[in-house]
């Protein structure tokens, strides 16, 4: 019995040991990861500049730009007669749209307009369910928390290993790995860039330079691909009435203030366009026309079609490269001049 | 409560420490805490419901041993499964009927509608019935005798990492562990702590990553091309195997850390060479649970009312077979879902194991003239592996569509419209680098196991092998895994 409880005791003790160096040598490698990842990741982001040079100019600023990728790539502020920064960002939502102009407008005492990006999905959109990763950024980069507050995985994605991990795998499959240098022509949605010096000067005003278009093929292809993606698993119905009351919140504040707000759906091939099922578009059609009655200070464009923009002015079926935005960046600011030059 | 969320990592480790402080009459107090708090982390009000159902059975069990009478015995027996199958009714198929009864009317034009509810299913109710069902008639054969320590037959039955999807434990097997208890030992935590990163390496990096693909092709089938469709049903395959048995693996490992011994579930199905060795691959606690309670006692029973050599032209024998197969398998696919996609899947099996049975002397006669060289014969044999596999994948159809519509959608496709569009799926490259690898070196395990015990080959080898292999499985999970649903197929049922 004695020899019983001390194998037993032996046994237990043994166990713990061995736990305890299994443990030492995960955290040792955890570590090692971590350390490794640190390298191959950059400290620097996109989003980081983008956020830093507009807090740099915010006295300077009369039109702030809002929105995703589409508005990101798709406006130049160097077409504006006034002073304008881009503050889209690729993949970023109205929750996002809405926390910066919170934590900033206060602090820009020339802001005239705010013009917000839509899309067809936008009402229904939260990129934290998407791209977790950047709900880390947005923080380190403006301290904007995450719309759910600071939970678990928000303190996890600290560790790159939570964080990365996704792009860590396609990398190292890939051969693909992030550097210091990056081509103009290199297009990707992940914000773990830091831009080259030409595209850094660039990025200043906020807006990525994208150079690059598709023949009809791989435009039919692509506008299929992207709204399927966006519609079925971009937009869902359980957000939309948050984000609207977001919005409206957002627009009420500025409006109180003498900001004119502008909200505007960028354009997009009829390849991305006529890929959406009518009645998804008939119900965006629908909570516009509710916005706008609630707001009847705002001013909509719908720039989607009817622009003069050729393929050639088009990265993809729903983005337009350098091109594309220097002619549209054009008509905006003509048509935003016009309405602006008009408030005193 | 997630299986691998913090939470539950921590409730682990606090219910370990305690079962070993406490000496082994008492460590079925801390097994009963932890299970009953583990089943009211998913719903606190059905703790009641599944204490009472296992009261219930642990006094019929104990009236059905007392009494010496055969007639009274049968009597509680009987009421024991009435009140279980009752129970298993109104949660799981009342909806289902009801509606199916009502379409029924319908269709012939009869002006009467059942009304029908939605009751929440308890959590495992399909597998904690079937444990107390097979506990009370396992009584009633004097097979075992009735568990005299109300506790301890509690713990059989909510015992909480195989309350969610099994394995269905007979009383027999898993109530003398509770009753002698194990002192701690090193060996059964490791075996735990490995069983534990098998079943989240196949949960997390084949099965929930196969899900991101083949989800959104199975819930609109309609805007899919037969190529795509028959890659979704291929990959399905392989998602419900992993995250079954993935889950068994997790539910047997958390039993082996406390010192216990689950009923193994899974024996390499797809190296099945027939269904009825498939089936006796797959699920094997489900099975031979249906075949012991079911599909036996029910040919006893026909063998007894035909006594003739030929009924209707059929063999008696054959006759018995297909019935009671028939029956059998409406009743497994029943089981695993109110729904006739389910039964269809079912009756399919049953089909395939009928057919085989008919045909198993013409089978073998034609084989033994195609091939006659034994030697070849034998190599040949991954021809019945290849075929068997197939055909439970064709089955697979009918238990994933939402509908029979949809099943029969697919199979249409698949026949008729088999050609790629690029569009038609989102690829990932890395998310289908991953699956491939993943289901790669699933296979390559699992074939080599089949030849040589990998266990035995892993213990052999030096510490720093073992461990360099444990760190590799941890962090291909970190790495590879998807944590992003969490939720485990059989945990429907």
């Amino acid at each position: 019995m004695q020899l019983k409880t001390a194998m037993r005791k032996k046994s237990v003790r043994s166990t713990w040991t061995k736990l305890l160096l299994f443990g030492a040598g995960f955290i040792i490698l955890y570590s090692a990861y971590e350390v490794a990842a640190r390298k191959i990741y950059l400290h620097r982001t996109n989003l980081d500049v983008q956020i830093k040079a507009f807090a740099d100019e915010r006295n300077e600023i009369e039109i702030v730009f809002l929105g995703n990728s589409h508005i990101h790539k798709g406006i130049n502020p160097q077409y504006f007669q006034r002073k304008a920064f881009n503050l889209a960002f690729n993949a970023q939502d109205l929750y996002y749209d809405t926390q910066l102009l919170h934590k900033y407008v206060a602090h820009m005492p020339r802001l005239k307009a705010v013009v917000f990006g839509l899309d067809y999905f936008s009402f229904g959109y939260d990129e934290s369910e998407l791209y977790p990763h950047l709900v880390r950024e947005y923080y380190d980069s403006a301290h904007i928390k995450p719309r759910a507050g600071l939970d678990v995985s928000f303190y996890t994605n600290y560790s790159l290993l939570f964080l990365h991990k996704e792009t860590f795998v396609g990398d190292i499959l890939t051969g693909k790995r992030k550097s210091v240098l990056h081509s103009l022509n290199e297009d990707t949605v992940s914000s773990t860039l830091v831009a080259s010096d030409i595209k850094e000067a660039l990025l200043r005003s906020g807006y990525q330079f994208s150079r690059g278009a598709m023949n009809k093929e791989d435009l039919h292809v692509n506008g299929l691909a992207r709204a399927k993606f966006h519609y079925s698993r971009c937009f869902r119905q359980k957000n939309v009435n948050p984000i609207r009351q977001r919005l409206s919140q957002s627009i009420h504040e500025l409006t109180a203030q003498g900001t004119k707000v502008f909200l505007i759906i960028p354009p997009f091939t009829s390849y991305y366009r006529d890929a959406f099922p009518a009645e998804f578009l008939n119900q965006l059609k629908q909570d516009m026309e509710e916005l706008l009655q609630s707001h009847p200070g705002i001013t909509f464009f719908d720039f989607s079609s009817g622009l003069p923009l050729e393929q050639h002015h088009f990265l993809d079926s729903d983005h337009l490269n350098y091109q594309g935005a220097e002619v549209f960046s054009r008509i905006l600011s003509d048509t935003l001049e016009n309405l602006l030059t008009q408030i005193p | 409560m997630q299986i691998t969320s913090a939470p539950f990592a921590i409730f682990i480790a606090a219910a370990l420490i305690l079962h070993y402080a406490l000496p082994s009459r008492f460590r079925w107090v801390i097994l009963l805490a932890a299970s009953l708090y583990f089943y009211a982390c998913w719903n606190v009000i059905y703790v009641p419901l599944l204490l009472s159902a296992t009261a219930l059975d642990y006094v019929f069990a104990k009236a059905i041993s007392s009494t010496p009478f055969q007639s009274r015995k049968k009597r509680w027996l009987i009421l024991s499964l009435s009140l279980n199958l009752f129970i298993l009714f109104l949660f799981k198929y009342f909806s289902f009927s009801a509606s199916s009864l009502n379409a029924l009317f319908e269709g012939f034009n009869i002006a009467l509608r059942i009304p029908f509810f939605h009751l929440l299913m308890p959590l495992g109710i399909s597998f904690f019935t079937f444990k107390k069902m097979s506990y009370v008639i396992d009584v009633f054969k004097r097979k075992i005798g009735p568990e005299a320590h109300f506790g301890r037959f509690a713990v059989y039955v909510t015992f909480f990492p195989a309350i969610a999807a099994g394995p269905i434990d007979r009383a027999g097997i898993f109530l003398p562990q509770i009753q002698r208890g194990r002192p701690f030992e090193e060996g059964d935590f490791t075996a735990g702590c490995k069983l534990l990163l098998w079943g989240f390496f196949k949960k997390f990096v084949i099965a929930e990553r196969i899900a991101a693909l083949v989800t959104p092709v199975f819930s609109q089938p309609q805007e899919h091309t037969g190529l795509t469709l028959l890659m979704a049903v291929y990959l399905y395959s392989f998602q419900i195997f992993c995250d079954f048995s993935g889950y068994t693996d997790i539910a047997l490992g958390i039993g082996r850390l406390f010192g216990l011994r689950l009923t193994q579930n899974f024996n390499l199905p797809y190296f099945a060479n027939s269904i009825a060795d498939f089936w006796r691959r797959w699920h094997i606690t489900f099975t031979t649970w249906m075949r012991d309670y079911v599909f036996l006692p029910l040919s006893f029973s026909l063998s007894r009312k035909f006594k003739k050599n030929k009924v209707l032209l059929i063999r008696t024998d054959h006759l018995i077979y297909i019935l009671a197969i028939s029956f059998t398998w409406f009743l497994v696919g029943l089981w695993h879902g109110a729904g006739w996609t389910f039964i269809a899947w079912g009756l399919l099996h049953a089909a395939y194991l009928v057919v085989s049975v008919l045909t198993r002397k013409s089978r073998k006669r034609a084989w033994k003239k195609l091939v006659r060289n034994k030697t070849w014969r034998k190599k040949f044999q991954w021809i019945s592996v290849f075929i068997t596999f197939h055909l439970v994948t064709f089955a697979w159809i009918f238990f994933r569509a939402n509908s029979l519509s949809d099943a029969i959608l697919i199979i249409k496709n698949i026949l008729l419209n088999i050609r790629l569009n690029t569009a038609d799926i989102q690829l990932d490259h890395s998310q289908v680098f991953v699956v491939l690898g993943g289901i790669l070196f699933l296979l390559a395990a699992q074939f080599i196991h089949s030849r040589i015990n990998l266990h035995t080959i892993l213990e052999r080898q030096p510490v720093y092998v073992r461990w360099a292999l444990y760190y590799v499985f941890i962090f291909a999970i970190f790495f590879f895994g998807r944590f992003e649903t969490m939720e485990f197929i059989y945990f429907q049922f």
